[in-house]
């Protein structure tokens, strides 16, 4: 397998939220603000790396039978060290993410990665599959937290958009705005790849 | 039989390394996480008392409860040795629509608030949020263009709101120009939570420690203790 | 520790702040299991089972483990564990007493460990209950309480959800958004139906 397939496809072809509808819980919650999109991304790629680069080196070394109990003590184990570092060193993005910093350790993504790829591969191609689901997951958060914040706050990066005078769509940034948002998102999506499949179906067409 | 013991091993050996990282890790973190959480109450604390940046502060716990907490209050005593009172300071604790909301207040010792600072809240962002929200004036535009204004010391509105207020007038108002502390559109749970907690920690700070006279004018509220000169603390 | 304290717990779990459509936890299975009424009632009742017992359990290991020996830090771990073992149980017993629903279930029974709703349970419960000054009895009751009602708030957005994902079969939904994109949409409308709650204020 070449590498930079291997590091893209977590971007778009597999982006974990909008294709595998993994991870969905933190992406509706901690999109409230791009800033927080992008501390919990930064935080669950960390997770997935370590755990992806430990759990590919011990591959060989855990029977299969506890593999799942194995994996989880092992990404617990990263998410408790994001959850030590970052309250002492960014203690005002703890206190933003709140209780979806522990609950990395049940984002499916992760432990999705770890059983279908990382206790599969090599160690090279367990972390580009990690930054690479890192990079899309994050790139999903930041997508959705953007939409939210711009109309629900009028915001971006905690910095007014449109001046002070705009009012707020507040739905957005509520809880049905998340749902709302995320729908239309993968309904976009989905129109996408039609279009896509289309091209390419009429271009095979046209050549033979 | 060996398998077994296999797996159990395994699993076991990868528990014993992960606790060891865990522990390492911890010992590494945890004096700065706690060291950090009392540096921002000691700040904050200065932060709601102006005069109060070099006085010294002595705490005094009491066995009275308010909202659930046992109170406990700072007193800030200007320069060493008994100088006089800058004035005091207590947290309050408000059940807030979904957290309940931390705030340091200072209190002069005639009894006025001086400063709220809110330490702690997990409201609805847009909405309850909005206690901690600074009025701002830089555009996203501005900042990227680097021509945003220095606004680090800017205080949130609604916090701005509590100082010099004495207790008659921690009320939530709805309406601008009404005589209270003016509620945030939409968040009104969370602005009862703040102010209501406030008031009722300045009542009990003021039933146990009791304020000053001011020169020429009679004791304000209702506490036992009007005494003129330096206050005195139980 | 009144009655209306308890009633509080409940009505907030199950309306005010419903898991699911308030919190965001608990959507893997929400957007998966949510296809049928009769497989969401199923999946709701072993989630309300875990829920429970798991925020029983975890109370223990919380109080009488991870306290006195001053390794909090750990709870993540040890909650993850407690839960991973809760569900095999769980399993176990579901395929010896109903085979149906076992196979009906298929793989999302086991990712109910990864059901961040019971996860979630169990932290917001140190976070409310245990790290502020209640009594052991209070905090005890208060805890099992809330997992029960969380889970049974799960259970009605999961069992409402199917019930309209099934008229949605029938319906004329474009085709890019079939399947879960429909599913999401629905589940705002279903939000902003249960923010209506959010004004309600016991005791």
């Amino acid at each position: 397998m070449s590498s930079l397939p291997e590091l893209l496809k977590g971007v778009y072809r597999e982006n974990p939220v909008f294709r595998l509808a993994l991870g969905l819980c933190p992406a509706l919650a901690v999109s409230t603000s791009v800033e927080n999109a992008i501390g919990m991304g930064g935080a669950a790629t960390f997770v997935l790396l370590g755990s992806n680069i430990v759990i590919s080196l011990l591959r060989k070394a855990i029977p299969a039978k506890v593999r799942i109990p194995c994996f989880i003590v092992v990404i617990a184990s990263f998410v408790t060290i994001v959850e030590l570092v970052m309250g002492a060193y960014l203690p005002e993005l703890a206190k933003s993410l709140g209780i979806f910093i522990p609950l990395i350790v049940v984002n499916c993504i992760i432990l999705g990665r770890a059983e279908a790829f990382a206790s599969k591969h090599g160690i090279w191609l367990s972390v580009l599959d990690a930054i690479g689901m890192g990079i899309g997951f994050t790139f999903a958060l930041v997508l959705i937290a953007s939409i939210r914040e711009i109309l629900g706050d009028g915001k971006l990066m905690g910095y007014m958009v449109f001046g002070p005078n705009f009012k707020p769509m507040l739905l957005m940034i509520l809880s049905p705005g998340a749902f709302i948002t995320i729908g239309l998102l993968m309904g976009w999506f989905s129109t996408l790849d039609e279009r896509m499949k289309r091209k390419a179906e009429a271009m095979k067409g046209g050549a033979s | 039989m060996g398998n077994f013991v296999r797996l159990v091993a395994t699993l076991t050996l990868i528990a014993a390394v992960a606790s060891f990282g865990l522990s390492a890790v911890y010992n590494a973190t945890h004096e700065i996480t706690e060291q950090y959480a009392l540096e921002e109450k000691e700040n904050a604390r200065r932060e709601v008392l102006p005069g109060a940046e070099d006085a010294r502060f002595v705490v005094a716990e009491t066995d009275s409860i308010v909202d659930g907490e046992a109170f406990v209050y700072y007193t800030a005593y200007a320069g060493d040795g008994d100088g006089e009172i800058v004035g005091r300071t207590f947290t309050a604790y408000g059940k807030g629509y979904s957290s309940t909301i931390e705030t340091i207040v200072g209190v002069d010792p005639l009894g006025t608030i001086t400063g709220i600072k809110i330490t702690y809240q997990q409201e609805t962002p847009g909405l309850g949020a909005k206690v901690n929200e600074v009025a701002s004036e830089n555009t996203l535009w501005a900042v990227i263009g680097g021509n945003a204004k220095d606004e680090s010391d800017v205080r949130p509105w609604f916090q701005v709101q509590f100082r010099e207020r004495g207790l008659d007038d921690l009320v939530v108002v709805k309406t601008p120009g009404e005589n209270g502390i003016l509620a945030i559109t939409g968040a009104t749970i969370s602005s009862e939570a703040v102010t209501g907690s406030v008031r009722r920690g300045l009542e009990m700070l003021l039933a146990i420690a009791g304020v000053e006279e001011a020169p020429g004018e009679s004791a304000a509220g209702p506490e036992q203790d009007g005494t003129s000169g330096g206050g005195d603390a139980p | 520790m009144d009655l209306g304290q308890l009633l509080a717990i409940v009505i907030g779990a199950v309306f005010v702040s419903n898991f699911v459509l308030m919190r965001f936890l608990g959507l893997c299975p929400f957007v998966g299991v949510s296809k049928d009424s009769d497989s969401a009632l199923g999946m709701g009742m072993a989630v309300i089972f875990v829920m429970t017992m798991a925020s029983l359990v975890t109370w223990f290991v919380y109080n009488y483990i991870l306290v006195p020996l001053e390794i909090t830090y750990l709870r993540t771990i040890a909650f993850i564990l407690v839960i991973a073992t809760l569900v095999q149980f769980v399993e176990m017993v579901i395929e010896k007493t109903s085979p149906a629903l076992h196979k009906s279930l298929g793989i999302y029974l086991p990712l109910i460990t990864t059901n961040c709703a019971v996860l979630g349970v169990a932290v917001v419960n140190v976070e409310t209950f245990m790290v502020t000054g209640l009594p052991r009895n209070a905090s005890f009751i208060y805890t099992v309480l809330h997992g029960f009602s969380a889970g049974l708030g799960f259970t009605l957005a999961l069992v409402l959800m199917a019930a309209i994902r099934e008229r949605l079969e029938l319906g004329a939904v474009p085709k890019s958004m079939r399947g879960i994109a429909i599913t999401f949409i629905t589940a705002g409308l279903m939000a902003m139906a249960f923010q209506g709650f959010s004004g309600l204020k016991i005791g």
